[in-house]
């Protein structure tokens, strides 16, 4: 499953907000390597991590190592919005290839080494970069364009503020910028129309 | 024992299945360590095997 038919599936739902429990259930029914997704809210200092995911066989039964769960972990501090939004995220990396993903040893030291000392983005590896770029398909699943166009025009026209876009669909408000700005179309030809 | 290797030993045990991907969602702070990220990483995963914490079904409302 590539993440377009996951994005043109958020684009026909019903309503101002997609609901991250609908794109994982779609994620769970149509993503070949995906089993399950599972949701933890846990004790996380937030200043340190606000979540991650874990994609993993089920330790705990006897399933084996075909049936594979997105374990998807996040602070249970968060509010509303931001754990949308983390989980969102973390969801998207469902769709990380073969040299984004950290499955060895060696992959994790580097993208641990990475984290602590966030190299100029030239240097990132490709783990670190499917850390950005999941963030850009999190806003775009959660806004997207019919929406978005929606919600920018009546921003510009004085009628709504950035907080009343937040609340409208669910997001934090400090990324309402982001999903109005200029770059949205840019990262939306380059994650979904080109996939298409 | 690092939080690093205690870490990196449920992740990519020395025998055994592999994880496929981990990933993580920055914190706040602008700049932290693979130690504490780690820290936080390990105290998570104890909460859920020792049953401390609990899945969420409903993550909108």
């Amino acid at each position: 499953m590539k993440f377009s038919e996951l994005y043109k599936y958020a684009c026909g739902l019903d309503g101002p907000i997609v609901r991250v429990g609908e794109l994982a259930k779609y994620v769970q029914s149509h993503h070949d390597e995906v089993g399950d997704v599972h949701f933890w809210p846990v004790t996380l200092d937030v200043e340190v991590i606000q979540g991650y995911v874990v994609f993993d066989f089920d330790r705990s039964t006897a399933y084996g190592e075909e049936f594979k769960i997105l374990g998807i972990r996040y602070s249970d501090q968060l509010n509303r919005c931001w754990r949308r939004f983390v989980i969102c995220k973390e969801l998207m990396h469902a769709f990380d290839g073969e040299q984004e993903r950290t499955n060895t040893r060696q992959r994790f030291a580097q993208l641990l080494q990475e984290l602590e000392t966030s190299p100029r983005p030239e240097d990132f590896s490709e783990m670190l970069k499917s850390e950005y770029t999941a963030e850009w398909m999190a806003l775009l699943v959660l806004c997207p364009k019919r929406n978005r166009d929606e919600l920018k025009a009546r921003l510009e026209s004085g009628e709504i503020t950035q907080l009343d876009v937040a609340l409208q669909i669910r997001v934090p408000e400090m990324v309402v910028s982001a999903l109005m700005g200029e770059y949205y179309d840019i990262v939306l030809e380059d994650l979904v129309d080109s996939e298409s | 024992m690092t939080q690093i290797d205690r870490a990196t030993n449920t992740l990519f045990p020395v025998s055994g299945a592999q994880a496929g991907n981990v990933k993580f969602f920055a914190g706040t702070a602008r700049a932290v360590t693979a130690e504490q990220i780690c820290e936080q990483f390990n105290r998570a995963e104890t909460q859920i095997r020792h049953g401390d914490a609990a899945r969420c079904i409903d993550i909108d409302d």
